[in-house]
């Protein structure tokens, strides 16, 4: 529990309730930097991103199998070289409108990530210089 | 005569609507007659197919012979996969007709069929 309270960690939100979009769709949402001690990083940044995944773990696969193939994605950077505090950074992506629609490979499970597909996901990324970055992923669904 | 009477293409959240015509030839020792919606998902040079939807139709062999054409409905959710071929990634669908024979080889014919946005 103490390590948790000193840890930072970064996540990724959608400003709207749900996860689901449809091409020429506005994706906005904020990535938040949760700190205590504050953090030095090289820059921030958020960037969408269309895949073709495959990640064969389910029938017994071996860890690290997991393949993307990326098709589009956009990226912005939220800030540069800095010490960070608790913060939060808005974005903004605009979708195309010829964005291909998410290929899930189970009914009902639009965030399934065992097996293979397509999906649409945001990623936010802080980089520390000389040490471990931290990421944040959102997946959303298209139409 | 294994006949499939049925749309080439479907758009998501919407019917596929057709009917089958089975010759009495291939209806003799029928178990069970199945018609089928299957899609197919494959990434790279893998054979394995990782897709779970399917939709499925199941007469019995007095149905098949009573009836002159075997009608079928499927539902196609607004949530599946389209019928896609990318970089990697394949995603294809097929209506089936399968006929489960006793003490022989199963008789079945396909046919590709366009999912659409």
């Amino acid at each position: 529990m103490v390590f948790g309270f000193f840890s930072s960690n970064v996540s990724v939100d959608l400003n709207k309730r749900g996860d689901e979009y449809f091409a020429g769709d506005s994706v906005k949402g904020s990535v938040k930097l949760s700190t205590f001690r504050g953090v030095n990083a090289r820059n921030i940044k958020v960037r969408l991103c269309c895949v073709e995944w495959v990640n064969p773990k389910k029938n017994g696969g071996k860890n690290g199998e997991g393949k993307e193939t990326v098709l589009w994605e956009k990226e912005k950077k939220l800030g540069g070289a800095h010490k960070y505090s608790a913060e939060k950074w808005k974005f903004e992506f605009k979708l195309p409108t010829d964005a291909l629609p998410t290929i899930t490979p189970e009914p009902y499970k639009k965030n399934i990530n065992e097996g293979a597909g397509l999906k649409w996901y945001l990623h936010a990324q802080i980089d520390i210089p000389a040490g471990v970055d931290m990421h944040a992923y959102k997946q959303i669904f298209l139409y | 005569m294994i006949k499939i009477n049925a749309p080439t293409s479907v758009n998501r959240n919407s019917e596929l609507k057709g009917v089958v015509e089975i010759g009495e030839k291939e209806l003799k020792g029928a178990r069970m007659v199945e018609v089928k919606l299957c899609n197919e998902i494959m990434y790279g040079n893998e054979k394995r197919n990782y897709s779970c939807w399917e939709m499925g139709k199941k007469y019995s062999p007095g149905d098949a012979r009573s009836l002159f054409e075997l009608p079928f409905e499927f539902h196609v959710d607004g949530e599946a996969p389209i019928t896609y071929k990318g970089k990697q990634l394949v995603s294809r669908w097929k209506l089936g007709v399968f006929i489960n024979v006793i003490g022989a080889r199963d008789r079945w014919k396909k046919m590709d069929v366009l999912v659409m946005r």
